[in-house]
């Protein structure tokens, strides 16, 4: 953190800021008796709490994932919807591949083609910004919207195939047999019989989709140079700032598990065969 | 011992089965592209081994930002390295980084899920929460998260993603395990005291050998999307040797001057992991008897 040619002096002084001359195990059971008090410790870099400089970044990176999630559900459902009413038809074929190519290529990939196309040659998007929310919420959208879609591209086309095929499946099942012969219009049909079957697994992976875009927000900040937790991270690890690494860390993988709580407790109100 | 030797061999013989697994292969678009980019990727890696049409390492500032040409299929970076040879040598880190980690996963995940499958109701709840805790993070979050420590090489990144997927290999083999313990021909085994190994050697490895080679060609693609995500951010291979994801990380700063070299390593990318998707989609609906 010094150099290598550091005064003894400014060492010690150091290594007696930054408590390092207590045993590891002490250090240890006191980072974990803070932690459960929520304190993440001092960020050696910006000499601030390590709370407040992960809330700080929050914004942006909640920014993208909400807005990523929301483009991922209405997206595939959209299209998912429409492959399957147009089963087996050039539409569903084309789609279908499309979704194979958005698995395979990689979000941040997408990032830098989408940034060059729409920020560099379009020039409609801004670069390296983020405007808040109080700022309007177009300036606010622009900022992070090609974020957002790169990063939310493997979840959409993981989503569509699910909603297809599990839509799909439903289709074959004796009710809707039922309702077809009682008479009920083709709309009711899709959206009231299959649909609302179908969505207890597409529920559930749009749980997983949502940690894997958070997750997927370190790399896409990285990329359109956004300043929130991602990029904190980043830099964070290329400076040594070994607090604020844990603090982001040990944030994220909370909100997975919180996530992923959420998403069985919204399975089981949707779908009451199913209980915790 | 003769016994489950001959009935195994009885199995193999049977070419009626053999035949029609052919048979279902060569139906499977899907698999038959996948094992053909596959196939081609390794043709290629094999080759930058013995031979690259330029030296990769090789600077040439005269012949910088050289757009795609006959000389050079992918242009020049900003030293004049040729792109193609970079790409070629990358897929030789993008395969031993995708081989190594999940070789890991898959050795541990094996370990760890036949203890648990086969252990008491106690064993088998601590092995399986704490794989569950591990899985809480996410690969690449694990991943940065041991690199800030170790520092950051590909080595370490390989590791660590190893490690974060470990909780998959281990969960899939505990669950196929726990399903075959209660078999009959399982029950039967153990009754006779048919041997720890040998039981699973015989009678539980046969049965997750199927949903064992799915996951392992799925995790190659995960594997090699996660490595090149890290080197795009530094925190992999480190310079002068290329990989995919390093090599869109260096020519990003020359979107506008020379924006072919963000293209090809990505299109590498996609194809290495497209392969290994293929293939692992197509082994999956192969090893389906309902399909």
């Amino acid at each position: 953190m010094l150099g290598l040619d550091a005064d003894s002096e400014v060492l010690s002084a150091l290594r007696k800021e930054l408590n390092l001359e207590a045993p590891a195990i002490l250090r240890f059971g006191h980072w974990i008796a803070d932690l459960a008090s929520g304190d993440f410790g001092r960020s050696i870099t910006y000499r601030k709490p390590v709370t407040q400089v992960i809330v700080e970044s929050l914004p942006p990176t909640l920014s993208i994932t909400i807005v990523g999630s929301a483009l991922t559900l209405v997206l595939s459902l959209f299209l998912g919807i429409l492959a399957f009413k147009r089963h087996n038809r050039w539409f569903d074929y084309a789609l279908t591949l499309g979704s194979q190519l958005g698995i395979v290529i990689p979000s941040f990939w997408m990032g830098i083609l989408l940034l060059f196309v729409f920020t560099l040659k379009l020039e409609w998007f801004p670069f390296g910004q983020y405007a808040p929310l109080r700022t309007g919420f177009f300036s606010w959208l622009r900022t992070i919207f090609l974020p957002s879609l790169s990063v939310s591209l493997v979840a959409i086309s993981m989503m569509m195939r699910m909603v297809r095929s599990s839509l799909l499946e439903n289709a074959r099942e004796d009710f809707v047999r039922t309702a077809k012969s009682k008479g009920v219009p083709e709309r009711k049909i899709v959206y009231k019989h299959i649909l609302k079957n179908a969505l207890g697994p597409i529920v559930t992976l749009f749980g997983l989709q949502i940690s894997s875009i958070l997750a997927g927000t370190i790399v896409i900040e990285n990329v359109f140079s956004i300043p929130g937790i991602g990029r904190l991270l980043l830099l964070a690890v290329q400076r040594r700032d070994l607090p604020v690494v844990q603090g982001v860390v040990l944030w994220i993988a909370t909100m997975t598990v919180l996530i992923n709580i959420v998403t069985d407790f919204v399975h089981m109100l949707l779908d009451p065969r199913v209980s915790l | 011992m003769k016994k489950s030797e001959k009935k195994r061999t009885e199995a193999f013989d049977s070419s009626e089965e053999l035949r029609r697994t052919f048979r279902k292969i060569r139906r499977h678009h899907g698999f038959i592209v996948g094992f053909l980019l596959l196939f081609s990727l390794c043709l290629l890696t094999a080759t930058s081994l013995l031979f690259t049409p330029h030296d990769p390492y090789k600077m040439n500032p005269k012949a910088s930002f050289q757009p795609p040409s006959w000389n050079h299929p992918f242009g020049t970076d900003d030293f004049g390295r040729d792109t193609f040879s970079r790409c070629m040598v990358g897929s030789q880190t993008a395969l031993l980084v995708g081989l190594v980690s999940t070789s890991i996963s898959l050795g541990f995940g094996l370990l760890l899920g036949l203890l648990a499958g086969l252990s008491s109701k106690w064993v088998d709840e601590i092995i399986m929460r704490l794989m569950d805790g591990l899985y809480a993070f996410p690969a690449i979050l694990f991943a940065i998260a041991l690199i800030s420590v170790l520092g950051s090489n590909v080595k370490n990144a390989t590791i660590a993603i190893g490690i974060a997927r470990i909780p998959i290999f281990a969960r899939e083999v505990r669950n196929s395990v726990r399903q075959v313990r209660i078999k009959n021909f399982a029950v039967a085994a153990r009754a006779m005291g048919v041997s720890y190994p040998r039981q699973i050697l015989f009678y539980y490895l046969p049965s997750i050998l199927a949903p064992l080679t799915v996951l392992t060609s799925s995790s190659f693609a995960y594997t090699i999307l996660s490595e090149s995500g890290l080197s795009y951010l530094g925190l992999g291979s480190q310079p002068p040797f290329p990989s995919w994801g390093r090599l869109l990380m260096e020519s990003q700063r020359f979107l506008t001057r020379a924006p072919w070299l963000s293209v090809f390593p990505g299109i590498m990318i996609a194809w290495a992991v497209l392969a290994f998707t293929l293939l692992g989609d197509g082994l999956r609906d192969i090893a389906d008897p309902k399909i």
